[in-house]
């Protein structure tokens, strides 16, 4: 999608790294052990191309954490891992050793938290940057299979021609474990233009 | 008309737009606050004031650090504040927090328990509220602890498990399973005993982390005489604790001992095996003093049971390897075992450069017996026989059957030709000497063929040939008698 100018694509990439690094920051100081993030990929799609690319590129089964947001920009951005992962890397974070073969409570309200701690930095740091405001809501956990994953993050609930994704790799390297998650934006192209311009009078700050 | 659905929604958003809101949040089981954009508590519900035992009037207006001053962890400081300032929806974990508000509730038995929560923080769309939910999760804690703790146990039991399916030595079994109990119940050592029937006492098999000192106590525990821990677990057949070894007179004789180790107390488990037989003792020696709690004991019900499996495979195990290398009828060695026992003494005769015998026996006349009496009056004869010559050998010696009437004895050294000779002189006479069976009187002899070694033969092959040979030549010579070729 040629939504955004090369430039303005850089910018995201660049302002996403910015918030997965502060997330970084904040988890490690939570577990205290080093969490290092990254962000090797970032690519905006059209719902259609998403829906192939969960098929194509997603583990067939995930876990996630899936959190609203309005104010400069509206949708709803998710945090995505294999579900088996998740465990390990919640385990990991709370330094216990892996137990149970499933999910808990606990261990789904943990993760929240960490999908929680996660969006909220990469939310705030663009908006921050950008000079927007953005509100966001409480985040939900959620296991799914990479077929359902479009119901549950409700794709095609609005108009499908309006309607944006940004999908974000992210890896986690953690002293113990190390993984490979993802992250969706599910952004309302009717918000797109003040996020367009909020990008562009950024840019138009920095020459 | 208007449908069901409609009429039925209608009503249900008549009397949405009625309800008390305030009486919702008040009937709720769980906290729930709401904060203005500078953090400061607008409203809290009954549950908040019953928890925290604070009354609203106090509550009311006062941010939650001016609230809790000094008691609040930084995290959810700075969620209630990102959430109020910057309108971001926060969820606090138990797992990552395990210290929240400072929440209590009353247990039946009238005490003050501390909750375990979780908290969710949500900025509320169409207002600059915020509203903070505080979650009970107590119970769904102690429901994770308990799986956990269970699937530990679970994770051990299954290694003790397949180190026995393996057929891991019974040392190494026991070992771990020692080790097992250790990791569940820290700061006690562990000790499994074994009952010896023969001595009537109670012996340390395995007890890896206990120093010698203490575990060569064991040669002393005689199961009849005055009770110890252990030896009472045997004789009740029940797990038998001493809370407090200092204050147990039957422990004054390793007092000292285990004051050295810092042992306070012993927990013993009997190892049941089939039958209802105490096979042994599980014994733990914590460091502190008192009585298992309940799962403790299951532990220890559980890891004895487990070491009477691996008691049990041991003997069956025992049992197949004595049945395959001895003859069932007398219990003597079998051809295998004399063959290995053979090999292995003319290595040790060549390294060590000594002399020793192998003796071919036949008996003379078993046959009649056998015709006339019976194989049973035959066999009881043989075992009879079997046990006399036992008793004209040494301990190293081996006698072993090899067939219906023939048998082989190993001398395992012999000093001269003569010592031989004198040797089967005395098998002649006990072999000779009629054995009484109900009113019959059995009497046999037997033909010795003697070989020597080195002068006979260097090989097993060799020395069993000569003395076989030898052994016809005193058939030869008029049966009852010992031959030596050479």
């Amino acid at each position: 999608m040629d939504l955004f100018s090369a430039d303005e694509h850089d910018l995201i990439v660049e302002l996403m790294n910015l918030g997965v690094g502060r997330a970084a920051h904040a988890l490690s100081q939570l577990v205290s052990d080093e969490v290092l993030l990254s962000v090797p990929r970032l690519e905006f799609i059209s719902v259609p191309e998403a829906q192939q690319a969960f098929r194509n590129d997603l583990p067939p089964f995930l876990a996630g954490v899936m959190q609203n947001f309005e104010g400069f920009i509206n949708g709803r951005a998710a945090l995505l891992f294999p579900e088996a992962r998740s465990l390990e890397l919640v385990n990991a974070m709370i330094g216990e050793e892996l137990s149970a073969d499933e999910i808990s409570e606990l261990e789904h309200e943990t993760l929240a938290e960490l999908g929680n701690i996660l969006l909220n930095h990469c939310l705030a740091t663009l908006a921050n940057q950008l000079q927007q405001q953005i509100k966001t809501d409480i985040p939900m956990a959620f296991s799914t299979s990479a077929d359902d994953l479009s119901g549950t993050l409700e794709l095609c609930q609005g108009d499908v021609n309006n309607t944006l994704v940004m999908l974000v790799q992210i890896d986690f390297s953690l002293k113990t474990s190390a993984l490979r998650g993802y992250l969706a934006f599910i952004i309302d192209l009717h918000s797109a233009d003040t996020f367009v311009n909020a990008l562009r009078s950024y840019l138009a700050e920095l020459l | 008309m208007p449908s069901s659905s409609e009429t039925s929604s209608v009503c249900l958003n008549d009397i949405l737009d009625n309800l008390d809101c305030t009486d919702l949040l008040h009937s709720l089981d769980g906290g729930v606050l709401l904060l203005d954009a500078q953090c400061r508590i607008i409203f809290c519900n009954r549950w908040f004031c019953r928890h925290t035992g604070l009354v609203d009037s106090n509550i009311l207006g006062q941010t939650l650090a001016q609230l809790f001053p000094e008691q609040l962890p930084s995290p959810l400081l700075d969620a209630v504040e990102t959430a109020c300032h910057q309108r971001l929806g926060r969820i606090l974990s138990y797992q990552l927090h395990k210290r929240l508000l400072p929440l209590r509730r009353l247990t039946p038995c009238g005490e003050l328990q501390t909750l375990h929560q979780s908290i969710l923080i949500k900025p509320l769309s169409q207002s600059d509220l915020t509203l903070v939910q505080c979650l009970d999760i107590t119970n769904a804690v102690k429901r994770e602890q308990h799986l956990r703790a269970s699937e530990r146990i679970l994770k051990l039991e299954r290694r003790v498990l397949e180190s026995i399916a393996a057929g891991d030595p019974l040392d190494t079994v026991l070992d771990e399973i020692c080790n097992t109990v250790e990791q569940l119940i820290p700061d006690a050592p562990t000790a499994v005993m074994l009952v010896d029937e023969t001595h009537n006492l109670l012996t340390i098999k395995s007890a890896p982390n206990l120093p010698g000192a203490f575990t060569r106590r064991g040669e002393e525990m005689i199961l009849s005489s005055a009770s110890t821990t252990c030896t009472r677990a045997v004789q009740l057949h029940k797990l038998a604790v001493t809370a407090n070894i200092h204050q147990d007179d039957s422990w004054s004789p390793w007092r000292e001992v285990a004051q050295g180790l810092q042992i306070a107390a012993c927990w013993a488990q009997p190892i049941v095996a089939a039958y209802d037989e105490v096979v042994g003792v599980f014994a733990c020696y914590p460091q502190h003093t008192g009585a298992p709690n309940e799962p403790e004991r299951q532990l220890l019900l559980r890891m004895a049971h487990l070491a009477a499996i691996a008691l049990e495979r041991h003997r069956r195990m025992e049992r197949i390897r004595f049945l395959a290398l001895h003859d069932p009828l007398t219990g003597l060695p079998n051809r295998s075992l004399l063959n290995e026992h053979l090999g292995r003494n003319l290595r040790r005769a060549n390294r060590e450069n000594h002399q020793f015998a192998l003796m071919f026996i036949d008996l003379d006349g078993f046959k009649q017996i056998n015709d006339q009496h019976g194989h049973d009056a035959g066999d009881d004869l043989l075992s009879v026989l079997a046990g006399r010559m036992t008793e004209q050998l040494r301990g190293t010696d081996t006698c072993a059957r090899i067939g219906g009437d023939e048998f082989v004895v190993m001398l395992e050294t012999v000093q001269s030709p003569d010592g031989a000779a004198r040797v089967a002189d005395k098998i002649l006479k006990c072999l000779n000497t009629p054995v009484q069976r109900g009113q019959l009187l059995l009497q046999v002899s037997a033909s010795i063929g003697i070989a020597l070694y080195p002068e006979d033969g260097t090989s097993s092959d060799a020395l069993l040939t000569c003395a076989d040979d030898a052994m016809y030549r005193a058939k030869a010579n008029g049966k009852n008698c010992w031959y030596r070729i050479g």
